[in-house]
């Protein structure tokens, strides 16, 4: 399967998934019912970062572990991988996404390792890889800043959107033109200073669309460890454990509807009179 | 402009100097501001992969200066793979990442922000603070007080390393040294040698076309 759309120019070409639209939404849309039994049974989310380690108290299974590999005539390809997590920070992500979403399935592609000058084309590599597989979330707790990257990027992006696999991607703590986040396709994260790992906040000035917990919290990291980290990097995966809950309740949900009701549970969000 | 300041001022490894200064300076500032244990520089050496200390502040100075470490390890590896700043706000509770950041900076600190170091796309270096101490402020309100700090490490690094390649160069190439040199002693020479020496690089000039 290639990463590339299958479109349907016309309506008698038939958008294969009209079997999976909700018809009506409650009114009004409550955190209890947007995130149903809140486990994200069935939701199969991806972390593209640095691998995860399997079995660490705070991640269990792993369901999938890949990386993204050089062969011999230079050319990257996904393959399977038995090495785990290289610095802790997937296994960071992994044990976030666990906590909020314990049922879901976690699929892991190492696609930071290969070096500083070949991350933008192991990250496209990766994220194309993980397309083909149709996950339904996919966690970015990364960015690039390279304008050729970026183009790529803004690519699968919108491949992604219209497939129905969301990207749940982390904003940047300090002034960094970077992508994927910037781009309105995804769901681009930043951190508030609460310590409720469910409050989400939505942002009426984007680009950064919503705020979730990425202070001081605690987290998995290597050899069975953990630590207490800070960074937009946390954050984001709270967001995509959120996303697991409602797709887990909700299968077949478009990101459009996901980001939706992410603003419609947001805590600053309210019922207008 | 007296010839003594034209010629400090071509002098290449002079300003070397100046930049290093500077960069040590914005370690030391961050140091104190923040009321850290700790500060450094690391610049990425692209060729070896490898981080090196360019400036450190308080714990560690001056040992660690010129000091290298894998650039593909620890919470600075990551944080400039990933481009993402980051604070570990307890290193105690993970032995191995502590020991791991001992080995690399002969201190164990409690807390570490880290911040990617890049300019024009390309990935420079990395700049930790150990043991920041801001009235309370942790987490993301210490890597919010910190940004502007890299910030200036990010272009003081450029300057680094814009003067070491042109360093390099010069001393890898001979006839660049020599009209180095000549520049040098030029602007050294009296107004009336320098006007003679004028009128025969014009007609240098002109055997030249």
């Amino acid at each position: 399967m290639t990463a590339e759309l299958t479109l349907s120019w016309r309506l008698g070409d038939g958008p294969t998934a009209a079997e999976h639209e909700l018809a009506a939404w409650p009114h009004p849309v409550t955190r209890e019912w947007a995130w149903g039994d809140g486990r994200g049974t069935g939701a199969r989310v991806c972390i593209l970062d640095s691998g995860v380690e399997e079995g660490h108290p705070r991640v269990g299974p792993v369901q999938g572990a890949y990386a993204v590999r050089e062969g011999p005539d230079g050319e990257l390809t996904v393959v399977e991988d038995t090495e785990g997590d290289v610095c802790g920070h997937g296994t960071a992500c992994a044990s976030i996404i666990r906590s909020l979403a314990p049922d879901c399935e976690i699929f892991s592609v190492r696609v930071l390792g290969l070096g500083y000058f070949g991350s933008g084309e192991a990250l496209l590599a990766g994220l194309r890889w993980a397309l083909a597989q149709n996950f339904d979330v996919i966690n970015m707790s990364l960015s690039t800043t390279k304008p050729e990257v970026a183009r790529e990027l803004y690519h699968l992006a919108d491949v992604a959107y219209f497939r129905r696999n969301v990207i749940v991607a982390s904003a940047h703590n300090i002034p960094i033109e970077s992508f994927p986040w910037r781009f309105a396709s995804v769901i681009s994260v930043g951190s508030h200073r609460g310590s409720d790992p469910e409050l989400l906040v939505h942002n009426p000035a984007p680009p950064v669309e919503f705020f979730a917990r990425g202070d001081q919290v605690p987290v998995g990291w290597l050899n069975g460890g953990h630590m207490v980290c800070s960074g937009n990097s946390f954050a984001t995966p709270h967001v995509s454990g959120m996303c697991a809950r409602i797709l887990g309740a909700h299968r077949g949900l478009t990101p459009y509807q996901v980001k939706t009701l992410l603003h419609l549970i947001a805590a600053n969000v309210t019922e207008g009179t | 402009m007296e010839g003594q300041d034209l010629a400090r001022l071509l002098d290449q490894t002079g300003a070397g100097q100046a930049h290093q200064l500077l960069l040590q300076s914005i370690a030391e500032t961050t140091r104190s501001v923040c009321d850290a244990q700790a500060c450094s520089i690391q610049r990425l050496d692209t060729a070896s992969r490898e981080f090196v200390f360019e400036a450190v502040a308080g714990q560690g100075h001056p040992t660690l200066v010129g000091r290298r470490y894998p650039s593909d390890r620890g919470i600075a590896g990551w944080t400039l793979l990933s481009r993402q700043s980051v604070v570990v706000d307890d290193v105690s509770t993970e032995p191995s990442f502590a020991q791991d950041v001992a080995e690399s900076t002969g201190y164990v600190p409690q807390s570490i922000v880290a911040f990617p170091l890049i300019k024009d796309d390309m990935p420079v270096g990395v700049m930790e603070v150990l043991d920041a101490d801001l009235d309370g402020r942790r987490g993301i309100r210490s890597l919010e007080f910190i940004a502007p700090f890299a910030g200036q490490a990010t272009i003081a690094m450029q300057l680094v390393e814009r003067d070491r390649t042109l360093g390099t160069a010069v001393a890898e190439d001979s006839e660049l040294h020599e009209l180095l040199a000549l520049t040098s002693e030029f602007s050294t020479l009296s107004s009336r040698k320098r006007e003679t020496a004028l009128r025969l690089l014009g007609l240098v000039r002109e055997l030249m076309t």
